[in-house]
């Protein structure tokens, strides 16, 4: 009975597909309507009125900015629930970290050679982020991974040392933090969210603060999981 | 002609790094415990990936790209040897103990037909 329902259910809803993909133009033809309207408008003003030389940026930080806004918030919100287990579980007494093994020279030296290398490809991706291909939270996930990797040589402890509260506290939250200023600007000074202001460099200095502003919040949410979970296999 | 020759040694050296993935993938799939998979995996990037972008800075010649093909090869130099280093001690610290012949016979007697 259940099988014949699902199977039903399975037909309608395939035949729903069907018909709605059949009535899409073929791929690529210049007068379907995605290439007609918002796509042709994108490209003809874009760069002017976004602030960045990339479209793809300038659709990211600006024609959607909302919803850039909610992928930080979602990060932003693992983060937090991660931390809030990580927080539930920290009553059952002192961390032990007694099986820690000595690091491996080689691993040493050779991290500590390419770690300057990686962090300057982090920043060139996220200042970048505007005018190629890249951005913020390309580069702040390859500046995340560089800080889990000092954190797998010097120790988690000396990661954690290196990181006080206050600063992770401003970190992670940049991100969101940047966004909404912004958007609350834009709001107050021209009338809509996310408006951005009339000259040019201040246009585009907004972007790439925004583009940095991600980069560095995703590292530190990619930092932040990271310490949790070690936390938690010492427990 | 030179640049014949140049195309002739760049296709050697790609067809080359080439075989050396495909043993390293054998190998990844039929040796029998992991030092030996870390072995023969490790030889991929190291040795095949440096022949391969060898054959193909030839190709690019007295270029720009070439500067960053041989920076490429550096950090391939350097990185993965490291890799399998760590993995290598990471593997022997949390109790892996290579294969030997004979412990290879015994688990093969243990294990039921």
């Amino acid at each position: 009975m259940r099988n014949a329902l699902a199977l039903v259910v399975v037909i309608v809803l395939a035949g729903l597909m069907m018909a709605g993909v059949s009535q899409l133009p073929p791929p690529g033809s210049p007068d379907g309507a995605v290439h007609r309207h918002v796509a042709a408008h994108y490209i003809d003003g874009g760069k002017e009125a976004a602030g960045a030389p990339n479209l793809v940026t300038a659709v990211l930080l600006n024609y959607r900015a909302l919803d850039t806004y909610g992928e930080v918030v979602v990060i932003f919100a693992a983060l937090l629930a991660v931390l809030a287990v990580g927080l539930a579980g920290h009553s059952r007494g002192p961390q032990r970290g007694a099986d820690e093994l000595p690091v491996s020279p080689v691993v040493d030296l050779v991290i500590r050679l390419l770690a300057p290398f990686i962090a300057l490809f982090a920043l060139f991706m996220i200042l970048e982020g505007h005018v190629l291909p890249g951005g913020g939270f390309q580069g702040g996930v390859v500046l995340g991974a560089l800080m889990i990797l000092l954190g797998l040589v010097l120790g988690p402890r000396r990661l954690r040392r290196m990181l006080p509260t206050p600063a992770l506290f401003w970190t992670r939250s940049v991100a969101l933090l940047a966004f909404a200023l912004v958007a609350v600007a834009g709001l107050a000074l021209a009338g809509w969210l996310f408006a951005l202001p009339e000259q040019y460099w201040l246009r585009e200095l907004i972007i790439v603060g925004l583009e940095l502003a991600i980069g560095i919040g995703a590292a530190f949410a990619l930092v932040g999981f990271y310490l949790s979970l070690e936390a938690d296999r010492h427990r | 002609m030179s640049e014949f020759l140049l195309s002739v040694a760049a296709a050697l050296l790609i067809a080359s790094g080439c075989l050396f993935f495909l043993a390293g993938t054998v190998g990844l799939l039929r040796l029998p415990d992991f030092f030996c998979r870390l072995h023969a995996t490790t030889k991929c990037d190291a040795v095949g990936g440096v022949l391969i972008l060898l054959g193909v800075a030839l190709v690019a010649g007295a270029d720009g790209q070439t500067v960053r093909i041989v920076a490429l090869i550096a950090l391939i130099a350097i990185s993965s040897p490291t890799a399998g280093h760590a993995l290598a001690r990471a593997g022997w610290h949390a109790g892996h103990r290579p294969w030997t012949r004979e412990s290879g016979e015994k688990e093969k007697s243990h294990e039921p037909e």
